[in-house]
């Protein structure tokens, strides 16, 4: 059992890689394109307002299978055309936005509005108080909601096998389907949580760092 | 001086400061009182340049002065009833930040002239420590300190004895006293008469009808 393990292990881990491509790559892009987005939210201006609810609605009310299905199978119809791994990658960042976007929207809706003020009477301008006093604040107030996305990112990820790319799930699967044994998804399995695990470490030291303020 | 003309202020249609004029002589002591209603958070937004009055004018030794507008840095400080220190940044760091991004001080100038600051308000060992860590004097202390730093021509101070246990509250009136003494304007909106009249100079007593009553003190 060990031996075969052992043999295993290669094509998992190279199908490990892969997950940890697709979640470290949507992470980099969706965490800045959402924080973005949740300044557009917060815009005044009601057109850019609304266009930014239809998005988020759509990407929050549709599966994510569904939307990797059209930006691969679908956008090819009208000439767009992306190779698996672009897709994904398209797919999941869109994707992610949305929910980071509405994340960081009520965080920084949740900074007091006598903190904006005490910068203003200061004579802070507007962008020096973002900057300074409420992202600064807004990260303490996200930080463990974000860290259920992070964590739901990486099984999401499982969701590419649909375009036939080949992450951790699908190597598993290959192999338990060959040779007609369960231990690679057993496998599969414990590398998923300890993925998990190093993120959940990862984020609760984070959020103890921002303890050293109340 | 610091003068206000003929101030109006209506909200949700309702009359607030009713042809409202008052004046401060430089180095003096001005306290607002009045019941809740009365106005007199509102007149103090309006003279931090928080809110627009619908018409009025605001003047500085003689010149016209528009309270929002703080492009060198506010002529006004206020310290704010619930003192709104900013939560993640230390004691020495809430005093720094605005001289460093507004003034555009050099870091160690403003530290050095937060650390004398702090060390003129008793502050000296709390420099490197979170504003949760503080008491509730010592955070209006702070609050004190950061407006001071900017080096405003008039310190506002809207209830200040409202957070404090009663037994500090001759501590904060000696603080305004010694300011005082330094030369600093100071304008106290405060619904505590007896606390009004142990630091004023002028009292302005504002009522919920609009109508005002000036009396020396």
């Amino acid at each position: 059992m060990i031996d075969y393990s052992l043999s295993i292990l290669p094509a998992l881990f190279s199908g490990a890689q892969m997950t940890l491509a697709v979640f470290g790559l949507t992470i980099i892009g969706a965490i800045p394109l959402g924080l973005l987005l949740s300044l557009g939210l917060l815009a005044k201006f009601k057109p850019l307002h609304y266009l930014l609810n239809l998005y988020v609605w759509l990407m929050r009310g549709t599966p994510l299978l569904l939307q990797l299905i059209f930006v691969f199978y679908g956008l090819p119809v009208i000439g767009i055309v992306f190779n698996r791994f672009n897709a994904a990658l398209i797919a999941f960042i869109l994707n992610y936005a949305a929910y980071f976007a509405e994340i960081f929207r009520g965080g920084f809706q949740a900074v007091d509005n006598g903190q904006i003020e005490a910068a203003e009477v200061l004579g802070l301008t507007y962008p020096q108080t973002i900057a300074k006093i409420i992202v600064p604040q807004t990260i303490k107030i996200v930080l463990p909601s974000v860290g259920n996305e992070v964590i739901n990112l990486i099984k999401d990820s499982s969701l590419v096998y649909v375009i036939g790319i080949g992450d951790l799930l699908r190597a598993g699967n290959v192999a338990s389907a060959r040779d007609v044994n369960l231990l690679p998804l057993l496998l599969v399995g414990i590398i998923y949580l300890l993925l998990t695990a190093i993120c959940t470490w990862a984020l609760r030291r984070l959020e103890r760092y921002y303890r050293y303020y109340r | 001086m610091f003068q206000l003309e003929n101030i109006n202020q209506s909200f949700k249609g309702r009359q607030i400061l009713n042809d409202l004029s008052l004046s401060v002589e430089s180095g003096s002591i001005l306290a607002i009182v009045g019941p809740s209603g009365a106005g007199k958070s509102t007149l103090l937004r309006l003279m931090s340049g928080l809110d627009q009055p619908d018409s009025g004018r605001f003047i500085i030794d003689g010149q016209p002065f528009e309270p929002s507008d703080r492009a060198q840095g506010a002529r006004i400080g206020v310290v704010f009833q619930d003192f709104r220190l900013f939560p993640h940044l230390s004691v020495l760091e809430n005093v720094t930040l605005a001289p460093i991004m507004v003034k555009k001080q050099a870091t160690k100038k403003a530290k050095a002239d937060g650390v004398e600051l702090l060390r003129q308000l008793g502050l000296s060992t709390q420099a490197t420590a979170y504003p949760f860590q503080l008491s509730g004097g010592q955070r209006q202390r702070v609050a004190i300190a950061r407006a001071l730093a900017m080096q405003p021509e008039i310190l506002c101070y809207d209830e200040p004895t409202s957070a404090l246990d009663p037994s500090l509250v001759a501590s904060v009136a000696q603080l305004i006293l010694d300011l005082k003494r330094q030369g600093m304007t100071q304008i106290v909106v405060t619904h505590d008469i007896h606390f009004a009249h142990q630091i004023a100079d002028q009292i302005f007593e504002l009522q919920p009808n609009g109508v005002q009553q000036n009396e020396e003190a």
